[in-house]
């Protein structure tokens, strides 16, 4: 008796607690996906903007093995919502160092589903990414799953997010192992915990698979963020967010308005 | 005398009060054009055209707020392209139909082009390859100059030119050239067929002819349509015109599904692209209002490509307006990223203007009223 009215004030808290789910989750990770540091979540905040992102990993955590070596990588990422569930995500890499011999290195297209979307109760989201089994070579190859919750309290939040990645990439017409090729991204389990004081700041921690990473944002007005990885606690990786809205009038009618 | 002139008085004003009136001066200086109107009661319909909005729902939004039409009690708004009026929108209903009463069609249907502007366009013209070894980002950079010369009822000359910025996609030479230079013709047959014919010189280097057609009524969440061309090679180097024989058809049958919930269109085409490709391409396009996101896959004969392309109207819009010219920025720029390239897979040429199945999306009724429901 004392179990089950124990029990029924759990649920009751935790129905509470989800109807404050905190929607601000437009964190991304290094491929300009919503994520962590290396991982990806699935939390995608508002499906009306379009997000593009420009991280700096340095060599030491960079995930490509680049004509047999790990070299600074600046990823350039582009996120586009085609509809509330259905989201591609669209990579150039620019490496420094060979800046003079090569201008854009590997290339990389993907296809995400949200294909349970967390509401109110227990039930968490669930996104699946399928990386497009084609061209000469998917270096960043992305096939996934990934599930996650989130909690909201007073101001701020809590999300949690795990997820498997598969081991294999599409290389020359058949799926061969990553590991393989040196690539150090997102093969098997990973997992993330995000913590936001306040809805504009925020701390990152994940396990990728291979490490840990920690992460510290800011965010302006859900349109720019600002990040700071510390990658394996050795070194530090940069990483700049802006959100641009797809549903706008024109300017001639917006400025007849005013 | 005195009781007669009260009497007439009080019968003529009775009278001109029974009529609508429309004031479209501050419309005009809006940006709208071949703007008619035709009152019957206290009823209005009013023709137009807005060449700066890739968006027709922000056209009608427009027109509503710079339209005086405060003594009508059913105002109708007939939109233009082409100067061809596509339907009549019910401001107080907000539902679009592809019908004209057959009271007002031939008050619209006019050659008369007096009402519009010559407009002066500009859009950067890129292409690009990426992921070249030795050379990772070829491109081809012009700034194009475009105009349209209307001269009847859906018929126009279209041309421009086009000034090379950089280039190291090929070996063409930085010279100042016309741009594709073509007559283009709008028409509808019946209530909602469409065809829209051009000939001249295109993109991608091609010369010819080039036909659109499409079966698209605006309440209907299916339709239908087919592209087809005629065209040869052709390019302009710095001693003149060199040119070769117009043999390659281009042929293509579509379908089209809008789901209006999700504002998203999926449609599949078939046939033969250019340089004698067949095969099949498969589109999903998402309308955001002021932005469209594709997403495609295509296989042909030739291999398989999957990518995506975005539509939007480039920033600032107008530069410059006055009664008789305008200077602005191209409304409906496309740019398609193919993730192959290494082969010409599903290749087909732009024309220089939106393509007949593109521009006609928009105008579905569900789309319109559910983006007008909440502003009106």
């Amino acid at each position: 008796m004392l179990g089950c009215a124990i029990r029924g004030n759990a649920w009751l808290a935790a129905s509470i607690l989800c109807l404050f789910c905190a929607p601000a989750f437009s964190q991304n990770n290094l491929t300009g996906k919503p994520g962590l540091v290396y991982s990806p979540h699935p939390f995608v905040t508002d499906d009306s903007r379009f997000v593009s992102t420009v991280t700096f990993t340095p060599a030491d955590h960079s995930i490509n093995y680049f004509m047999l070596e790990y070299l600074d990588e600046v990823m350039v990422s582009g996120f586009l919502p085609l509809n509330d569930r259905l989201f591609l995500n669209f990579n150039l890499t620019y490496l420094p160092q060979l800046a003079d011999r090569v201008g854009i290195g590997d290339r990389h297209l993907d296809l995400s589903w949200l294909v349970v979307k967390e509401k109110g109760g227990w039930l968490p989201s669930l996104m699946l990414t399928v990386t497009a089994p084609f061209g000469q070579a998917s270096f960043l190859s992305q096939d996934l799953v990934v599930v996650g919750k989130s909690f909201a309290f007073g101001s701020g939040s809590v999300a949690l997010s795990a997820g498997y990645g598969s081991p294999f990439f599409f290389f020359e017409g058949k799926y061969i192992r990553k590991k393989q090729f040196g690539v150090r991204y997102l093969s098997g389990g990973f997992a993330g915990l995000t913590y936001r004081p306040i809805p504009a700041v925020g701390l990152q921690a994940e396990y990728h698979g291979q490490g840990t990473h920690f992460s510290l944002f800011y965010l302006y007005e859900d349109k720019v963020s600002l990040k700071i990885n510390w990658l394996e606690l050795q070194s530090f990786g940069f990483q700049m967010t802006a959100s641009f809205p797809l549903g706008f009038q024109p300017r001639e009618m917006r400025r007849y308005d005013r | 005398m005195i009781g007669r002139v009260v009497f007439c008085w009080v019968l003529l004003s009775g009278f001109v009060d029974a009529f609508a009136q429309v004031e479209t001066g501050q419309a005009f200086e809006s940006g709208f054009e071949q703007l008619f109107y035709f009152a019957r009661g206290d009823s209005a319909w009013v023709g137009y055209e807005h060449r700066n909005f890739r968006n027709p729902a922000h056209g009608m939004l427009y027109l509503v707020q710079t339209l005086d039409a405060s003594s009508t009690n059913s105002l109708q708004l007939v939109p233009r392209y082409h100067n061809v009026p596509l339907g009549t929108f019910d401001v107080s209903d907000r539902n679009f139909v592809p019908t004209l009463p057959t009271s007002i069609s031939g008050n619209f249907s006019a050659g008369d082009v007096s009402g519009y502007r010559l407009h002066i366009r500009f859009s950067p013209d890129i292409q690009a390859r990426f992921g070249n070894f030795n050379n990772p980002v070829q491109a081809k950079v012009n700034l194009l100059l475009d105009t349209k010369i209307f001269l009847g009822y859906g018929l126009a000359l279209y041309s421009g030119v086009v000034l090379p910025i950089a280039n190291n996609l090929d070996s063409q030479s930085k010279n100042v050239r016309p741009g594709p230079t073509q007559l283009q013709y709008f028409g509808r047959v019946g209530e909602a067929h469409f065809v829209f014919i051009s000939a001249g010189t295109f993109f991608y280097d091609r010369y010819g002819l080039d036909l659109q057609y499409r079966k698209f009524d605006f309440t209907n969440r299916l339709s239908y349509g087919l592209e087809a061309g005629l065209t040869g090679f052709y390019f302009f180097p710095p001693e003149g015109l060199y040119t070769r024989s117009m043999n390659d058809l281009y042929a293509l049958v579509d379908v089209e599904y809008f789901f209006p919930s999700l504002s998203s269109s999926v449609g599949l085409s078939a046939g033969q692209f250019l340089f004698k490709d067949r095969g099949l391409r498969l589109d999903f396009v998402r309308q955001y209002g002021n932005v469209d996101l594709g997403l495609f896959a295509v296989r042909t004969k030739s291999g398989t490509n999957v990518g995506f392309n975005i539509a939007f109207s480039l920033f600032p819009g107008k530069i410059l307006r006055t009664k008789t010219i305008e200077i602005r920025t191209n409304e409906d720029f496309r740019w398609e990223y193919g993730h192959n390239n290494e082969d010409v897979v599903g290749r087909r040429y732009r024309t220089g203007v939106t393509r007949l199945k593109d521009f006609l999306r928009p105008y579905h009724s569900k789309f319109i009223a559910g983006q007008i429901s909440s502003e009106l």
